[in-house]
């Protein structure tokens, strides 16, 4: 059985829905950014069976997954850092009680 | 070869010209286009170094290095701007003269919102030193972000740009409100970019693997899927991110909250700065990349436009706080300047840059009036500003100025500014957008002149209780002179910038005519 580009954007898209699930659903902060996480590894699975299937010799969508990993790092731990700066004022992290400024 | 699916029908691409270029040599790089931003990167290094190694003295100098290197950055666009426009590192990075002027919006943004932050930040007892740091890197983002021309440089300036925002947001850590106001936009931004990123994702599949913007169109074009739903789709994901960016309705909810709660000085640089950056980045994806579905994200854009003036200039009538007044302006606001988006003409274009400039310093002026009044009277509310102008003159006239400019009323800059884009949109048959914004353009007078007649026109007393216990007017505090400088420098280039509308726009015109990307939309309204 020959593994189709068609699965692989499938998982992806399916990935990024779950993602999209989590942030419309989650009242914890974390999950909230556990679900931009997925929404990140969604694309990078797009980047990476793209690369493979489309673009072998210059592989340019394994490279742009690295730099999306290394970003997303870098929003986790911002995000971790205002969560917590959050957590100490108010003793909570629960999205719903954060209502100071009216949406 | 393995097996593809049918939706895409891969074109055999071209050996690469010339194979010699697998080795870079450092010349190739072209490293000079990127000059501007070494220099700001160079600066904040050096304050952060300071800051480390002297503590708070070297406060008292820093943010003059920061202003020095920002500066610096402008001249050095200057001259730029002369040499014959060039690509660097391989294309990636574009030094035309439309990213020149944005690159150049976006460093004097953050150059006026460092020098009217000093005092504020001081006042919040927060450090000043990490304060620069952040906004010397958010002003890099921006400005790598006008200049780039490929896919993994778009989102790590994105990137560079989007998370020095969220920490500035809730930069005065102990204050709950900007806590909350940076994690909705931490969460926000980070959603709406991992989108656009999606959409990225999805050209770089439907073109066959490239990542530079012109390669990407060269590809779809060549396929001859530039209208497909795949392109379609991933058109959509990154108008998505972008609108985002430029807080158009319906990606606008943010914007209020984010406003209201974050230091005031953060608040300015993004309405302007980060602004700026977006509407560079519109113009140099949507036009580069799709050029086969010009009409859809015309339409698109169009469509936000119209919901950005009208929601924008409408919500704003009900506000109190005056943060949050200038907030929804501000989307009102972005919506005037997607006119010039939505009808990609030349013309179009210019008065884009034209306004972005008078917008810059006219609303940079009206917040260092809303720092200047909180530091004194401790307040953001429009009630609180009842009768001021018996105490303080100057904050009087600068804000009367720059409300009004905002407002659109002759002769102040922004009826300028305004008069332009408006008369590019009726060139170019665009009359429901011209007929919604002079309508919203009314709307929001009447909220401007609101709150001058609130600071004019009451009696005695009538004056609000802080303004009341208003403190006498003093300069001698430090970081308060160099507030009164920006707030002064704002004040004068609103007033007098519509006096020299002739020069300015000259120079847009020629920044748009001799760009290379937007030769075929200049060639298509030519027609």
């Amino acid at each position: 059985m020959v593994l189709q580009l068609n699965y692989f954007l499938l998982l992806a898209a399916a990935l990024f829905c779950i993602g999209i699930y989590g942030l419309v659903t989650s009242r914890n902060a974390v999950r909230v950014l556990m679900s931009v996480e997925l929404l990140l590894n969604a694309v990078n699975l797009n980047f990476l069976a793209f690369a493979n299937y489309l673009d072998p010799a210059d592989i340019k969508g394994q490279v742009f997954a690295v730099f999306v990993i290394t970003v997303a790092a870098a929003e986790a731990a911002v995000g971790l850092a205002i969560v917590l700066a959050i957590y100490r004022n108010r003793d909570t992290i629960d999205m719903e009680r954060f209502n100071l400024l009216k949406w | 070869m393995p097996q593809l699916p049918n939706w895409i029908n891969l074109v055999e691409k071209e050996p690469p010209e010339d194979l010699a270029m697998d080795v870079v040599s450092l010349a190739a790089l072209n490293t000079g286009t990127i000059v501007p931003e070494l220099l700001v990167i160079g600066t904040l290094l050096l304050v952060l170094l300071a800051d480390l190694l002297s503590g708070r003295q070297a406060s008292r100098w820093t943010p003059y290095l920061a202003v020095v290197g920002l500066i610096g950055a402008v001249v050095s666009l200057g001259f730029q701007w002369n040499m014959p426009v060039a690509e660097g590192f391989l294309g990636s990075f574009q030094a035309d003269h439309l990213g020149i002027l944005f690159r150049g919006l976006v460093a004097l943004a953050g150059a006026l919102s460092i020098l009217m932050a000093i005092r504020y930040v001081n006042e919040a007892g927060s450090a000043l030193g990490e304060y620069m740091t952040i906004l010397l890197v958010a002003t890099v983002g921006g400005m790598f972000l006008a200049g780039s021309d490929e896919m993994v440089m778009v989102f790590v300036a994105l990137e560079t740009l989007g998370l020095a925002s969220y920490l500035l947001a809730g930069y005065m850590k102990r204050d709950v409100r900007s806590n909350e106001a940076a994690l909705k936009y931490l969460l926000i931004g980070a959603t709406s970019s991992a989108i656009f990123l999606y959409g990225l994702s999805l050209l770089y599949g439907l073109s066959g693997g490239e990542t530079r913007l012109s390669a990407i169109a060269q590809q779809l074009a060549r396929q001859d899927i530039s209208q497909s739903l795949g392109v379609l789709m991933a058109l959509v994901f990154v108008i998505a991110g972008i609108a985002f960016k430029l807080s158009a309705v319906p990606f606008h909810q943010w914007t209020p909250d984010v406003y209201e709660g974050s230091p005031t000085p953060v608040v300015a640089f993004l309405s302007v700065g980060s602004k700026a950056a977006g509407f560079a980045l519109a113009i140099r994806l949507l036009v580069t990349v799709f050029p086969g579905a010009t009409e859809q994200w015309q339409f698109v854009f169009e469509s936000l436009a119209i919901l950005s003036m009208v929601l924008g200039n409408v919500v704003a009538l009900t506000q109190t706080s005056l943060k949050r007044l200038l907030a929804y302006s501000s989307i009102g606001q972005a919506g005037f300047l997607m006119i010039g988006l939505a009808i990609g003409t030349p013309e179009g274009y210019a008065s884009i840059l034209f306004y972005a400039f008078i917008y810059l310093f006219t609303n940079l002026g009206a917040f260092a009036c809303v720092i200047l009044f909180s530091l004194r009277a401790g307040t953001d509310e429009i009630n609180e500003y009842a009768g001021l102008y018996q105490k303080d003159p100057l904050l009087t006239l600068g804000l009367s100025l720059c409300l009004l400019s905002l407002g659109g009323i002759p002769p102040l800059s922004g009826f300028f500014g305004k008069l332009y884009i408006f008369w590019a949109g009726w060139q170019a048959g665009a009359y429901t957008l011209v007929l919604v914004g002079l309508v919203t353009s009314v709307i929001s007078i009447y909220y401007y002149i609101r709150v001058v007649r609130m600071i004019v026109v009451k009696e005695p007393q009538e004056m609000s209780l802080a303004v009341q216990n208003y403190p006498a007017l003093t300069w001698d505090m430090a970081g308060l002179p160099e507030l009164r400088a920006t707030l002064i420098a704002c004040v004068v280039v609103t007033a007098v910038a519509g006096l020299l509308a002739n020069p300015l726009l000259t120079l847009a015109n020629n920044a748009v005519t001799s760009t290379p990307f937007l030769q075929p939309q200049i060639q298509v309204a030519q027609k």
